[in-house]
């Protein structure tokens, strides 16, 4: 079932082959259940575009890199090669080795480039993933709980990049954050990873209007450089791909291939950048979760509001009280109660056990008495 | 049943700011799923030819009360993955304002279709099915991670 690496398949099976190891692993160790969940339809639709697939195995996080074609007929290879991409996966297991997490970082959205320069953006999990950073690395410390964390942004675009000193200083140095796409000397085909905050060594403010503060303090920590790309291995590696690690201010990318790069982006819809401004890719189908919202806000207070309706019928239906203080029980030989005969008929999650009151209540019923009888027939019909 | 309504509420909040922080897309299904069960729990305790038990309509009623928080926080934090500053302000007072409009809903609704305490458990039955809808899985599902 599982096709070879590299391999154009369908994103049905790309489906079935996600939501299978989403069982397996599921079966294994349910807590990974979520990171499974996280990769279904990542693949972009346009043709072209990779997909990532990930199979969790008990211990080893395998990551396969899919081609889909689309297109009628159409077969593009796939433009990283998917081995380097096992095997840097699979030097990343569970638990990844300290010399994996010195490695990793917090990354944007992974940017596919293929060699036609088409550009496809996939899920920014999927680019932690491929970047090899541990997914369960206790990311759920204290400030990244309750100031939030820039993994939960997949959409922030990873070309809008125009926060803090590396954008604001001069259109050209925005300009190479915007787009680190290296020259292609590779073969055609790059795979660049774009940072979607560029890390800049010293303490500067979040601009980000959701306030992703505290999560990104633990890892400037960990690394030294920036957004960095994912370029084919030189072969001195042990891994045969290396994280690059580069500095956005410093934008290692030559400004004409970036222009191009950008350009190319441009051309396939993502929307260029502009110097100084910051742009945000939004995506039509947040409005199906906005409707969904609306829905679920709505049936979740119409759900509340029947607590009222239970409630009314149980302590506020009419003869209620009445049959809850008559003291008849208690009282050897007293004739029946009006409606006690009838008592069964209603749920008894309406009613209540009588209560001893008393005399009192004895008092109470024999003035209320016809008005029971009253609103007892009303409530048969 | 109202009290313990309140109860889970703040039994629930914790959760919800972890489940929260792990995106909107989990805690709408969490909520979905909780409204669910709780529904048809809560008609199971309703339906009942002998009566009904009150302690599984008490337990469907909490369940549902756990649901609330996940959707009432979930639209601040949806909005601001998915929307800009200027769409920001109107999709998140689009989505809580649902909630009082949903309440509004239910109780100029429920009281035309219960008169009886015998009509109750059906009403439960229509609001279990209408609450079915919204929840089926539709292609936000996929895309609210």
């Amino acid at each position: 079932m599982v096709p070879q690496v590299g391999q154009c398949v369908s994103p049905t099976t790309i489906f079935s082959i996600t939501s299978s190891s989403i069982v397996n692993s599921s079966l294994r160790r349910p807590r990974y259940l979520s990171v499974g969940i996280a990769f279904l339809g990542l693949g972009s639709r346009r043709p072209g575009a990779s997909c990532l697939s990930v199979r969790l195995d008990s211990l080893n996080l395998e990551t396969y890199l899919y081609q889909l074609s689309l297109k009628q007929g159409e077969a593009l290879r796939p433009s990283l090669p998917c081995s380097a991409v096992l095997a840097r996966s699979s030097a990343c297991a569970f638990p990844a080795p300290r010399s994996c997490q010195n490695r990793t970082r917090r990354i944007g959205s992974l940017a596919l480039s293929d060699s036609q320069g088409r550009r496809t953006h996939i899920h920014r999990s999927a680019a932690r993933l491929v970047s090899g950073e541990p997914w369960l690395y206790r990311r759920h410390n204290f400030s990244s709980l309750f100031l939030g964390s820039p993994s939960l942004s997949p959409t922030r675009p990873a070309m809008a990049t125009a926060e803090g000193k590396g954008a604001t200083t001069t259109p050209a140095t925005a300009t190479k954050a915007t787009s680190t796409t290296r020259a292609a000397n590779t073969g055609g085909s790059e795979y660049v990873i774009e940072g979607e905050r560029e890390e800049e060594e010293e303490e500067e403010e979040d601009t980000m209007p959701g306030g992703h503060g505290g999560g990104w303090q633990q890892l400037k920590d960990e690394k030294k450089g920036a957004a960095a790309g994912i370029t084919r291995g030189s072969g001195d590696d042990d891994l045969a791909i290396e994280m690059q690690e580069t500095r956005s201010s410093r934008a290692t990318t030559g400004t004409a291939a970036a222009l191009a790069a950008g350009a190319a982006a441009a051309d396939a819809g993502e929307g260029g950048t502009m110097p100084g401004t910051t742009e945000y890719r939004v995506y039509k189908r947040r409005w199906f979760g906005l409707v969904q919202l609306t829905l679920l806000n709505i049936i979740v207070s119409w759900d509340v509001s029947l607590a009222l309706v239970f409630f009314f019928f149980r302590f506020v239906r009419p003869g209620y009280w009445i049959r809850e203080t008559f003291p008849q029980r208690h009282i050897n030989g007293a004739p029946a109660a009006p409606g006690s005969g009838r008592r069964d008929r209603v749920p008894t999650f309406y009613t209540r056990r009588s209560r001893r009151v008393g005399w009192p209540g004895f008092l109470l019923v024999a003035y209320a008495v016809p008005i029971d009888r009253a609103t007892f027939r009303a409530q048969q019909r | 049943m109202s009290t313990a309504f309140l109860f889970a509420f703040t039994f629930i909040t914790p959760v919800v700011i972890y489940v929260l922080h792990l995106g909107p897309k989990l805690s709408i299904m969490t909520a979905a799923g909780l409204i669910l069960a709780g529904n048809w729990i809560r008609f199971a305790g309703a339906h009942s030819s002998s009566g009904g038990l009150f302690g599984v309509v008490m337990f469907g009623q909490i369940l549902t009360g756990l649901a609330q928080p996940f959707v009432l926080a979930a639209p601040t934090r949806y909005s601001d993955l998915w929307f800009t500053n200027r769409g920001r302000v109107a999709a998140t007072a689009l989505t809580s304002l649902a909630n009082p409009f949903g309440a509004a809903l239910g109780q100029l609704i429920v009281p035309f279709w219960v008169q009886s305490p015998s009509d109750v458990s059906s009403m439960v039955l229509y609001v279990s099915i209408i609450v079915r809808h919204p929840l089926s899985p539709s292609p936000a599902f996929g895309s609210l991670s």
